[in-house]
């Protein structure tokens, strides 16, 4: 890592331009990862990923070179190059950094996944497998792997911050493949957390989650095609959440709303939602998938209310689009590595707990669909039209849970949707995913209690 | 990194054979936005990734950071992992494969700071005087890489590639009364001197206009032709299904299927490294096998399965030259350049031929709507209802379903328009008896 001397020097450079702030990011990040198939282990993986990010601001614009040779002429020859870009001069600031100082770790690691046996960890991908292919005999491949990361940052910026931070996560992937006659499908399951191998018990244990794979790949052996229409909707807890991460999630990034980009830009204060809903983002919940002690501009994450019994209260805010907003930054200045600008990105997104029962929900629904588990998403910020694919999906009929169905998509309209919502009930439940957006891949908890939704569109290939 | 060193060092450790690969690639961005430098991102990088052979075994690892003082502990790193892996390999490495090197036809000539800042500004405000609908000018950025790769391995072999790009984008949302629309086009530029911006810009208007308005329809059964683009899209979910390595393992869809009739004949597929239409031509792929043309699937039966050595090895064959690195370190099989072969029709003649139906032009939801193994899909959608011939209205919110195997044995006619742009898998409009269609009117 560079030294507090070094840092310095290389910022009083930078400031040798027009920009009136500037920042330099290092990270260096081991990672692993160890797949099987059946009983096989099939490839140990090990990666270094090391290298520095340095952005310079000029009002509302930025300049960002990335590199990984570190050596000081390297990295001046960078700097060189955006001072160029945003306006060389022969003066400017000294650049004094403060002491450096650790961010308060708020996910302590008991087992280091880094400091185990790779027996250890083939044992715990064994044990998925195993509960995938003790699940029945249409279970006929299970594939499994483990993927950890540590990666240590420094960030330094002109104001004098200082930062260090070391973040751990640890995930297991597992996928169950059935097959009956020529039909053959499949289904996974991936607990993580920013934890270590510690985290791996109870309901997050291998096994179970083989278990819950090869379940879902049953159902869907047996499962007629999904319908095509209008119908009221329930979305299951957990991984059901990337309906608002989708839906509304996004569209609440200032990377969106700075630029007028986003459906709900100067919608503060204006009721968005049913009354029903109430959403955090939360970047505090130690050991949670989408966590962080510090974000990646140094500054401490927060839990932000985004909406509050409908009413829009906040925005997830970075350093540069809170210029353009005239706004401090939240905390939300997220980036996948020393690759990307940050710009600001959910944490663990979810919606609050509400008061109904989840059985009430079907009563009088003559004919839905029921979400127990979904698939990813994506969106359109600007017009908020978005999508997001059901995993395992039942028909409702006459109030009743009746057959699975396979192929289905929901597609909506954010600014409709969350309108729509007309139950949330108590069961809160959180759930893993990689978000893609601007500034990279990051990891992030989607989340809710089941939620009804009174209409949406489903498209489906039953025109029956 | 001294690269004979760490191979004479493998070999004192007992390891059977080495393989490095470095690649460096840099890269230049610049985002224009209401009439100034919104940013600007330069960058360079240097990869190294080996691979291992130890007592029959095949381990990598990839490092940004590589120091010839810790070579010791990262061989051994590897030889640990050796251990525990399953499966035993044999004759992974070639050595040098003799083959007539073609030269990419494409030259990129890089302008210089001042001109790109121009040819930006001047887009920005041809798009916002082309057509008072248009609200914002969200983005206009010019974009450039290059990447050269070297590989070499202890059984002599060294090969070098190269590649560039450099392209123009521009983003922009429309707005007519209540209604919204926005949309992007890339344009890859080898000389910006020859960059015709109004054609540029007249097309991203006509793109993004021509949505505006746009709104559901009843779901329903029909006609569907998907457009080179969308079809590209939806092809390029399903590329994986001709890897060897993955019709080993028994998870493709055309597990035992080589040489059976799996699509309509009038598909024709191609995989091509050397095809000089496309964005990168590969002589070699990531193993040093020299790679080449091939039919895999020749009027609907599937006639080729791709190959790296390690899946070749599996299915007692030789390696297709398609083992290329899909992340750190290992390498997996894909294919290079793969595309429908393009039949006769125009777009034009498609609509008339489907009379009614729908045209898809944007897909989206590819992450969530698609299954790879049991190949069905079901995606977000953007089009135009057609009727009699002609096309009558924009379409948005909609979905487009189905099973994609079922869907290329329902082949009417096969378009002749194939644009590659920055793909490396494509193909041109197809139109499909019947698509399953979703909609909310």
């Amino acid at each position: 890592m560079l030294s507090k001397k070094q840092l310095e020097s290389l910022l009083t450079l930078a400031m040798k331009s027009k920009a009136d702030f500037a920042e330099i990011f290092e990270e260096e990040t081991k990672s692993e990862s160890i797949s099987m198939v059946n009983d096989d282990v099939e490839d140990i993986n090990r990666t270094v990923r090391a290298g520095a990010g340095i952005r310079l601001y000029k009002g509302n614009s930025s300049v960002y070179g990335y590199t990984n040779e570190m050596d000081e002429q390297s990295l001046e020859e960078i700097i060189n190059d955006l001072r160029d870009a945003i306006g060389k001069e022969e003066d400017g600031p000294v650049i004094v950094l403060n002491e450096k100082t650790m961010a308060e770790n708020i996910s302590p690691v008991e087992i280091d996944p880094f400091e185990s046996e790779d027996e250890v960890k083939i044992g715990m991908i064994s044990e998925a497998i195993k509960g995938a292919r003790d699940a029945g005999e249409k279970i006929f491949k299970a594939t499994a792997g483990l993927s950890s990361i540590h990666q240590e940052v420094q960030i330094a910026n002109t104001e004098g911050l200082f930062k260090g931070d070391v973040r751990k996560r640890s995930r297991l992937r597992v996928s169950a493949f059935a097959k009956e006659g020529t039909n053959v499908q499949s289904s996974g399951s991936a607990p993580g957390a920013s934890q270590g191998l510690e985290y791996f018990v109870g309901e997050h244990a291998p096994y179970k989650a083989g278990q819950e794979a090869a379940r879902v790949a049953q159902v869907l052996l047996r499962a007629k095609k999904a319908p095509s229409g209008v119908m009221p909707v329930i979305i299951d807890n957990g991984f059901g959440g990337v309906i608002f991460h989708e839906s509304c999630g996004h569209s609440l990034e200032a990377t969106a709303v700075a630029k007028n980009m986003s459906v709900f830009a100067n919608k503060k204060g204006e009721m968005i939602a049913s009354e029903k809903v109430t959403a955090y983002d939360d970047g505090t919940m130690p050991g949670e998938w989408g966590s962080q002690n510090m974000d990646d501009e140094g500054n401490p994450q927060q839990k932000r209310v985004l909406i509050k019994d409908g009413v829009l209260t906040q925005y997830m805010v970075d350093r540069l689009n809170g210029r353009r907003m005239n706004t401090p930054s939240s905390g939300s200045g997220r980036r996948e590595s020393y690759k990307y600008e940050p710009t600001s990105r959910m944490s663990n997104t979810f919606i609050a707990p509400g008061t109904d029962k989840k059985e009430d929900m079907f009563k009088d629904i003559k004919f839905g669909l029921y979400c127990k588990s979904m698939g990813g998403g994506s969106v359109n910020p600007n017009t908020g039209e978005f999508n997001f694919g059901v995993n395992e999906g039942y028909l409702i009929e006459d109030g009743k849970v009746t057959d699975p169905v396979i192929g289905a998509m929901l597609i909506g309209s954010g600014a409709e949707i969350l309108k729509n919502i007309d139950m949330v009930s108590d069961n809160l439940e959180l759930a893993q995913g990689m978000c893609g957006s601007a500034s990279g891949s990051v990891p992030t908890n989607v989340g809710q209690p089941a939620i009804r939704v009174k209409s949406i569109t489903v498209g489906g290939t039953d025109h029956e | 990194m001294n690269k004979q060193q760490w191979i004479d060092r493998a070999r004192e450790l007992g390891i059977e054979g080495l393989e490095i690969t470095q690649v460096k690639s840099r890269s230049r961005e610049m985002n224009w936005f209401e009439g100034q430098l919104d940013s600007f991102v330069t960058s360079r990088v240097l990869s190294t990734s080996l691979r291992a052979l130890i007592g029959g075994k095949i381990v990598s690892t990839s490092l940004e950071k590589v120091e010839d003082e810790k070579m010791d502990e990262v061989l051994n790193q590897l030889i640990t992992a050796a251990k525990e892996v399953s499966e035993s390999e044999k004759d992974i490495f070639v050595g040098p494969m003799e083959t007539e090197e073609v030269k990419s036809t494409k030259h990129w000539i890089e302008p210089d700071s001042a001109q790109i800042l121009e040819v930006l500004s001047s887009v920005e405000k041809k798009l916002k005087a082309a057509d008072e609908r248009v609200r914002m000018v969200n983005q206009v950025a010019f974009e450039s890489s290059s990447t050269s790769s070297e590989l070499t391995n202890s059984l002599g072999v060294n090969v070098q590639d190269q590649s560039g790009m450099q392209a123009i984008a521009a983003l922009i949302t429309m707005v007519d009364g209540e209604d919204l629309r926005d949309g992007y086009l890339v344009k890859l530029i080898e000389n910006l001197d020859d960059f015709d911006q109004d054609a540029f810009v007249e097309e991203l208007i006509e793109k993004v206009s021509s949505h505006l308005h746009a709104r559901s329809m009843g779901s329903v059964l029909c006609p569907v032709i998907f457009n080179n683009e969308t079809m590209s899209t939806l092809f390029s979910c399903f590329s994986g299904m001709f890897s060897g390595s993955l019709i080993a393992k028994g998870i493709s869809p055309l597990t035992d299927k080589l040489h059976e009739k799996i699509f309509s004949d009038k598909i024709t597929i191609i995989d091509d490294p050397r095809n000089q239409d496309a964005l990168f031509l590969q002589n070699y792929d990531d193993e040093g096998h020299p790679t080449y043309t091939k039919t895999v699937v020749d009027h609907g039966v599937f006639e080729t399965i791709l190959h790296n050595t390690k899946s070749a090895l599996k299915m007692n064959t030789e390696s297709t030259g398609n083992g290329f690195k899909s992340g750190a370190g290992a390498t997996d099989v894909s294919p290079m350049n793969l595309y429908i072969q393009p039949g006769d029709e125009s777009m034009d003649q498609l609509i008339e031929q489907m009379g009614n139906g729908v045209i898809i032009t944007d897909l989206g939801g590819m992450h969530a709507g698609v299954d790879f193994v049991s190949t069905n899909f079901s995606l977000q959608a953007q089009g135009y209802l057609v009727e009699n011939g002609k096309k009558v209205r924009p379409l948005t919110l909609i979905t487009v379903a189905g099973n994609f195997i079922e869907l290329m044995n329902n082949v009417v006619a096969v378009g002749n328009n194939l644009k590659w742009e920055t793909r490396n898998v494509c193909a041109p409009a197809i139109l499909f008896k019947e698509v399953s269609i979703g909609g909310n009117e």
